[in-house]
């Protein structure tokens, strides 16, 4: 099978999934307690004035009329328009999504720089100090709440030396001009150096607690591939021609530890989008994951279904670019 | 003895290679002295577990950080048990290549083979280009009988006995004097397994590099082997050429271990085995290891370790052979 038709594959599988999730997430709204209108105007409005915003929502037609019209929607692209700003809800996502790649972007390249050189060096000197460092680091981060962390770096660092802010993405303004949505790659693009250097120092605190905490898990997964990997004939057959260590470990032994690995990275980062929604919240990093818990506290359906739907497709997309990275480390899936 | 004249490339003398475990020494190579000449082969055998792997690998010390040698190792005359990684390095590949028992692990499946001799040229030769590499490794790969142009493969896509060829030529592209072969036919099929051997035997010849050849089976060594060295629980309880082994064998080991060769004469269908099993190598007993195995058993056995006697143009280590010599 081509990797085109394997990646077209995915998609289709993945098409049904992105449906069902769009089911559950309508009905299961509609039974949680909370009601849109009166999250909107509050308890004490008048009547007629909430049966009339119930009716313009649509709300007051029966529940699988509601659902119907909502698959049309989304069938035709649309995602509706926040019952709260009264703005489609695509537009909103388009606006904040930057924010919450480069947060992951960043995480997960710290999660993967802990975990790569931290495991397979671990790996190397089993048993060793920094093994069982190793060990406790990721006991520690995986027990964790990823707000809690994030509460506790903000302490240290924002509150009591002051290194760094508090939260937020950038002041208002930025001093270069925003063409991607992600600040970094924009200040560089614009050559402001001293913009680089604020935006960093946003980003600093939010992705260091998203990517440590997912860290613990890599670092497990990549010391005990390793581990398994080392014992095996290969290393000593590298060992035997002379190899130096820098090659044996990470060309030989990390290299096909990573085989495993690549398989469940997926998930991990489903789980890495679940702790973004958190980070943002505890650093009020203006992404899609402290939208969504705004929005549903506002009870605004449009607003959640479309964001969980994003989500999923977001999901679905970093998979397939997975796969697409582990058949380039492993040509055992291409042929 | 004309074979005893060439240049020793390897000489073992009192070698003893002690694995360190959580609460002791696992002795499994105790005390051995070997001496291997310029282009000869000496076949290493024993059962399961008395140390040839230890042996094959020390060698190289590839074995764990921190196992213990002692003796003397000399590998063209330097002795390795002192050396440290980096120095190793530079041995290993190319004074000494090393092959392994299967080829399916022993040969990372995800690297293609140009940069597995690429890697492993460049390491020994700084600033080789990957040009240059590829002609050597062309070179290489149509002597042991591979044709050049399966060297953008990948491993994984080659079949057993195929993947040992790569392997055999990745421990001689550096032309290496000494080759270690750890089993290197055993997990393959009866006739790539004797195309391999010739293949061993051929290359020795026009490299004119010379052979340890670790096995178990009789028969591997009975047609590759100059010379062969019988291993004990760590020990080298004999050693000779290869024809006084097979038909005068001295030790009550040899002579069990040559009769319990699978025969397939119908007659003589019954299987001799050897009783017992080999001692610890933790606490391996003061006397002779094999005395609790031994139809032969004298008291001496049991109270102090037999010394080694040259007979016959070899050595056997056993004390049925003292006589004459005095006791010590
Ligand atoms: N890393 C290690 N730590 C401790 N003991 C070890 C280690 N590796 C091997 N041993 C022990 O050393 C002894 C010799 O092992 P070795 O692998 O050299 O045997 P072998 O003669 O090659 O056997 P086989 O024919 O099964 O390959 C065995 O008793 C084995 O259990
Ligand atoms: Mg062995």
């Amino acid at each position: 099978m081509s990797l085109r038709s394997y990646i077209l594959t995915r998609i289709i599988l993945a098409l049904p999934m992105i449906f069902i999730l769009l089911v559950v997430i309508f009905f299961l709204l509609r039974i949680i307690p909370g009601d849109p209108v009166l999250a909107i105007l509050g308890g004490k409005a008048p009547l007629e004035v909430i049966e009339q915003k119930r009716h313009e929502m649509g709300l007051d037609k029966p529940i699988m009329v509601q659902f119907f019209d909502y698959l049309k929607d989304v069938f035709t692209g649309n995602l509706g328009t926040s019952t709260l700003t009264n703005r489609p809800v695509i537009e909103e996502l388009k606006d904040r999504f930057p924010a919450t790649l480069e947060l992951t972007i960043f995480a997960f390249i710290i999660a993967l720089l802990i975990g790569l050189f931290w495991g397979a060096e671990s790996a190397w000197r089993k048993d060793e100090p920094l093994d069982i460092g190793a060990r406790v680091y990721s006991v520690l981060l995986y027990s964790v709440p990823v707000f809690w962390f994030g509460l506790i770096l903000q302490l240290i660092f924002a509150s009591y030396l002051r290194w760094l802010p508090v939260g937020g993405r950038i002041p208002a303004v930025t001093s270069f001009e925003v063409r991607t949505g992600l600040y970094v790659l924009d200040a560089i693009m614009s050559g402001d150096w001293k913009g680089l250097l604020d935006v960093l120092r946003y980003l600093a605190l939010p992705s260091i607690t998203l990517g440590m905490v997912t860290s613990s898990i890599f670092l497990r997964m990549v010391r005990n591939n390793t581990v398994l990997i080392l014992s095996k004939d290969l290393v000593k057959a590298a060992r035997a021609r002379g190899l130096k260590k820098r090659v044996v470990l990470y060309g030989h032994a990390v290299k096909n530890a990573f085989v495993p690995i690549f398989t469940i990275i997926g998930m991990q980062f489903a789980s890495l989008l679940a702790g973004a929604i958190l980070t943002e919240t505890t650093f009020s990093w203006p992404g899609i994951g402290s939208y969504l818990v705004m929005k549903i506290r506002y009870r605004d359906f449009p607003a959640i279904q479309g964001t969980i739907i994003f989500f999923g497709l977001f999901i679905v997309v970093i998979s397939i670019i997975i796969d697409i990275v582990n058949a380039l480390v492993d040509p055992r899936v291409r042929y | 003895m004309a074979k005893n004249e060439g240049e020793a490339v390897l000489r073992a003398e009192n070698l003893k290679i002690h694995y360190k475990t959580k609460k002791s020494y696992v002795k499994a190579v105790d005390g051995i002295d070997l001496t291997l000449r310029k282009g000869e082969t000496i076949g290493i055998v024993g059962e399961s577990g008395c140390g040839k792997s230890t042996f094959g690998q020390g060698i190289l010390k590839l074995l764990p950080q921190k196992t213990k040698y002692y003796g003397k190792l000399l590998v063209r005359d330097v002795d390795v048990t002192p050396l440290r990684e980096n120095d190793m390095r530079k041995v290993r590949g190319k004074v000494v290549g090393m092959i392994f028992q299967d080829p399916m692990t022993s040969l990372n499946p995800i690297t293609k083979v140009e940069k597995l001799f690429y890697e492993t040229l460049e390491e020994h030769n700084p600033g080789i280009s990957f040009n240059e590499s590829r002609e050597v490794t062309a070179q290489i790969l149509q002597k042991v009988g591979i044709e050049p142009r399966r060297m953008r493969e990948y491993p994984f896509q080659f079949s057993g006995g195929m993947r040992q060829r790569v392997m055999i030529a990745l421990a001689l592209v550096l032309n290496p004097d000494i080759i270690v072969a750890d089993e290197p036919t055993t997990s393959l099929d009866v006739i790539v397994q004797a195309q391999i051997l010739n293949l061993l035997d051929e290359l020795r010849q026009s490299y004119n590099a010379s052979i340890i050849l670790i096995t178990h089976d009789l028969g591997v060594v009975a047609e590759m082997a100059d010379r062969i060295a019988v291993m004990y629980a760590g020990h080298i309880v004999e050693q000779n050429e290869k024809e006084k082994i097979y038909y005068e064998p001295k030790h009550p080991y040899t002579k069990l271990l040559l009769k319990s060769i699978p025969n397939t004469n119908p007659k003589d269908l019954e299987l001799t085995f050897i009783p017992g099993s080999p001692p610890s190598l933790v606490n391996p007993p003061i006397g002779c290891r094999f005395a609790s195995r031994c139809p032969y058993k004298m008291s001496i056995c049991d109270e102090k370790e037999p010394p080694v006697v040259e007979i016959d143009g070899g050595m056997v280590k056993c004390w049925l052979y003292t006589q004459g010599s005095d006791n010590q």
